[in-house]
């Protein structure tokens, strides 16, 4: 007996030491990789590619067997075999590079692209798009070429924005508004009587925001903050160090002050917010309701669905139940400037170590871009086929056929850089999907290239202050808008003093003007 | 212990317990493996950001030069103090406030003469341990909000709507509440097996005695399980910088960061958040975390063994 115990513990302790030199061993293999591109392959052979994404949120088999993951094989001919990262990606992303496994694409948020090119872990493939990518050469601008540029090297490949939107509106209760006789407001007296005579209507507080919204740049905008970075009289600022931030606050605090503020609004999620915004459809509702709410655009979605549970009809457009107001002036003269968002939301790019397939995987992605008379891969893959998902109207736009386009619904998951001449007519397609979403997109994008400001954040390439920093800024300055909305801007020196100094918004604020005066 | 055996050489007892060293080894090596080895990595809270990444461990290690700059950053941030004051407040309160509950509530389940109601209420109690703590949030920002119940109740019998939420003085009293509420039943678990386990002849002889309920309870239920007590006191001190990362970080919003913000959701917010890899700094942290939790859990047990002799070790 006691020798078979004893076999069992040395077994045991065999089993540990092996699986501890096992543990420690793993990963050290990279020594002998090399970034080398390889120029000499061939094509037509095409290898199966592993592409790590990001999360969707869905089983990794869905992600697989989805129509739009088979949509792509068939036209580029690589099967693909998905992998997704967990929604905190950090560490998961941390471990597939230290043990190098073998993606040949990553779907990868702009941090973490800063990062990693940052570590100096993702290929240089500025030569190598010359000879395996030229459909993604002609088709993205130079703009996006140098959010992905570091020192004249091109690490990766920038996906742009669908479409550049005027999205951050004030959406107010029209009904309401038509039964108390209100116009919808374009200065900020106006507003705030707007606010005055619903609050006394409703008995609560009637404008409504979340957590996540220091500015609301419908509002902001009668104070010449039109977005988080922008340049004032020449020089690039964060919106909290702008001339007229203080006036800002001010107003909101008198707003609250007077009540028209909801005053959970720093505890609020979006869900919360919209809810309450939905209430006020409803005279029977208790609770919290408010009848104007800073949203996003992409809520109106949501606010629609919610109506058709106040018993209104949300099939058609609802040109009688909600108003929008994209921005506020001070003055009835002044000229209208708003927020106009963009940006890269993935760079796709390829770990220095698969150098050696790089060709097929920039062959993979340079086929799925490209969209010409003879070969339309993008739009299949973006919208579908004609007459099957989509039809042409008379004046060239592409409206979608219900229901067999909601399958691309998750194409644009699956996009690895976009065709930037063609996307913004195709995403529109989506957006025609939803009649109230599409009309209010359109009266938010009247005139969008002369009232619209860009966020110059959104276009720089990684910039390390900013980027180590940017957490801290942007967290920091939303504490203290909320703190100063409720006890007025008696400490907004003390709080710019903080944000410049010790959460170094000022060498942020250099780096960037540095790189904007440059380029 | 018997002072004979104190006195008995470290070979002496080898050579009289070597029949039983085999059975220690597999957990030595555990604790080798996957306690000690891990260990050397504190260095890497001495260095200069090194690029674990793209070089293997021993090369990223020599690549990068020793420094102090993680420590000083630590500590050089005025902040810093409040957010380990904040963790040091919430956590004593925690201690303080709701580390007898279990113990009273183990004592009141196992005094329930129906079995069956005991099972139920032992079954409900332990019930919230398993949600989560972004659920449980959700849930008490209704409970607590301006339009909830809790402020309907007060604004009806004449009190003023209160945002408790959003209020830094009521901040740490919601963790406290919150945090009792989910994990009371669940930290009574060991304390009802420890009750289980007395001896019923030690509650019939003090019947026979005379001894009430209230008598017994406190002559023979609370000093036979004195020593899981103490064990569960002294682990708990352990985790004292650690003052419940999930649940605060669930419950801060912008207006309780003052009162709220604890060092693991500081250290967060600086930038892990947003996909950076910092390790350096982040095991200056936890070295930091660690030096204070080793002293408090030493103090802690030599008071422990000194007062009631009772200790982990």
């Amino acid at each position: 007996m006691k020798k078979i115990l004893s076999l069992l513990l040395l077994a045991t302790m065999l089993l540990t030491s092996v699986l501890a030199t096992a543990c420690g061993g793993g990963g050290n293999g990279g020594n002998t990789v090399t970034d080398e591109i390889n120029y000499d392959i061939d094509l037509s052979k095409k290898p199966e590619l592993n592409v790590l994404m990001p999360n969707s949120g869905k089983d990794i088999t869905a992600v697989n067997n989805n129509v739009n993951a088979q949509v792509i094989q068939q036209i580029t001919g690589y099967s693909v075999k998905y992998t997704q990262l967990p929604a905190d990606a950090t560490t998961t992303l941390n471990t597939i590079m230290m043990d190098k496994e073998a993606y040949d694409v990553m779907k990868l948020t702009k941090d973490q692209f800063s990062d990693l090119v940052d570590q100096d872990m993702l290929l240089d493939i500025t030569d190598a798009l010359k000879t395996f990518a030229p459909d993604m050469l002609a088709n993205i601008s130079q703009d996006s070429w140098d959010v992905v540029t570091v020192d004249g090297r091109i690490y990766g490949i920038p996906e742009r924005a669908s479409s550049d939107n005027i999205e951050n509106p004030i959406v107010l209760n029209y009904d309401l508004m038509l039964e108390l006789n209100l116009d919808v407001p374009e200065t900020l007296d106006e507003f705030t009587n707007v606010l005055k005579v619903m609050t006394e209507h409703l008995g609560k507080p009637a404008l409504t925001f979340d957590k996540f919204t220091p500015l609301v740049p419908a509002i902001s905008a009668a104070f010449g903050i039109y977005t988080y970075w922008q340049e004032y009289d020449g020089q690039v600022l964060y919106y909290m160090n702008a001339p007229r931030y203080k006036d800002y606050v001010d107003y909101m605090h008198s707003l609250y002050e007077a009540g028209y503020i909801d005053p959970e609004v720093a505890t609020n999620d979006a869900a919360v917010a919209t809810n309450r915004f939905v209430n006020s459809f409803d005279a029977s509702a208790g609770g919290a309701k408010a009848g104007a709410y800073a949203c996003s655009l992409w809520t109106v979605s949501a606010i629609t669905t919610g109506l058709s549970t106040k018993g209104i009809d949300t099939t058609d457009t609802l040109d009688n139940h909600l108003a929008y107001v994209r921005s506020l002036k001070e003055n009835a003269g002044d000229t209208e400037k708003v927020y106009r968002s963009s940006g890269y939301t993935y760079i796709t790019a390829i770990p220095y170590y698969m150098a050696d397939r790089a060709g097929y995987a920039l062959d993979w992605m340079n086929s799925k871009i490209k969209d010409t008379e003879t070969e339309d891969n993008f739009r299949t893959m973006v919208i579908g086929e004609k007459d099957v998902h989509w039809t042409l109207t008379a004046d060239g736009a592409y409206m979608p056929i219900n229901p067999a386009f909601a399958e691309k619904d998750d194409a644009s998951y699956y996009m690895t850089g976009s065709n930037e001449n063609k996307y913004t007519q195709y995403w529109l397609a989506r957006v025609r999907k939803q009649p109230e979403l599409f009309r209010a997109w359109s009266l938010m994008m009247e005139d969008a290239d002369t009232v619209g400001v860009y966020n110059i954040v959104d276009f720089t390439p990684p910039l390390s202050t900013y980027s180590a920093n940017r957490s801290a800024i942007e967290t920091n300055a939303q504490d203290w808008f909320y703190i100063m909305l409720k006890d007025g801007s008696g400490k907004l020196a003390e709080y710019q003093t903080k944000l410049n100094g010790q959460y170094k918004c000022a060498d942020a604020t250099a780096e960037i003007n540095n790189w904007y005066n440059n380029k | 212990m018997s002072t004979k055996k104190q006195k008995m050489t470290f070979v002496a007892k080898v050579k009289k317990y070597k029949s039983l060293i085999p059975f220690v080894i597999p957990a030595m090596m555990f604790a080798l493996v996957f306690s000690y080895l891990p260990m050397t990595g504190i260095l890497i809270a001495f260095k200069d950001n090194p690029n674990f990444l793209r070089y293997d461990v021993l090369t990223a290690f020599q690549k990068s030069e020793w420094t102090l700059e993680n420590f000083r950053i630590l500590f050089s941030d005025p902040e810093i103090l409040s957010y380990i004051r904040n963790t040091l407040i919430i956590s004593v309160m925690k201690i303080v406030i709701l580390f007898p509950m279990p113990i009273i509530l183990a004592v009141m389940i196992t005094e329930l003469r129906s079995k069956k109601f005991s099972k139920l209420v032992q079954g409900i109690v332990f019930l919230p341990h398993f949600f989560s703590w972004i659920v449980i949030v959700g849930i008490f920002n209704s409970i607590f909000g301006m339009y909830g119940p809790i402020n309907n109740l007060s604004v009806a019998l004449g009190g003023e709507v209160v945002h408790f939420m959003g209020e830094p003085g009521w901040f740490r009293w919601l963790v406290v509440i919150l945090s009792g509420w989910k994990e009371i039943g669940y930290s009574s678990i060991a304390y009802i097996a420890a009750i289980m386990s007395i001896d019923p002849a030690l509650y019939e002889a003090a019947k026979i005695d005379g001894a009430g309920k209230l008598k017994q309870i406190w002559n023979i239920t609370i000093p036979s399980i004195m020593p899981t007590i103490i064990v569960m006191l002294i682990i708990r001190i352990g985790y004292l910088m650690d003052a419940g990362f999930e649940q605060v970080y669930a419950m801060l919003n912008s207006l309780t960061r003052e009162t709220g913000e604890i060092i693991g959701t500081y250290v967060y917010r600086l930038g892990f958040s947003m996909g950076k890899s910092d390790y350096g700094l982040s095991t200056a942290v936890g070295l930091f975390n660690g030096v204070i939790s080793l002293i408090l859990i030493l103090t802690a047990n030599y008071f422990s063994k000194k007062k009631t002799g009772n200790g982990v070790w």
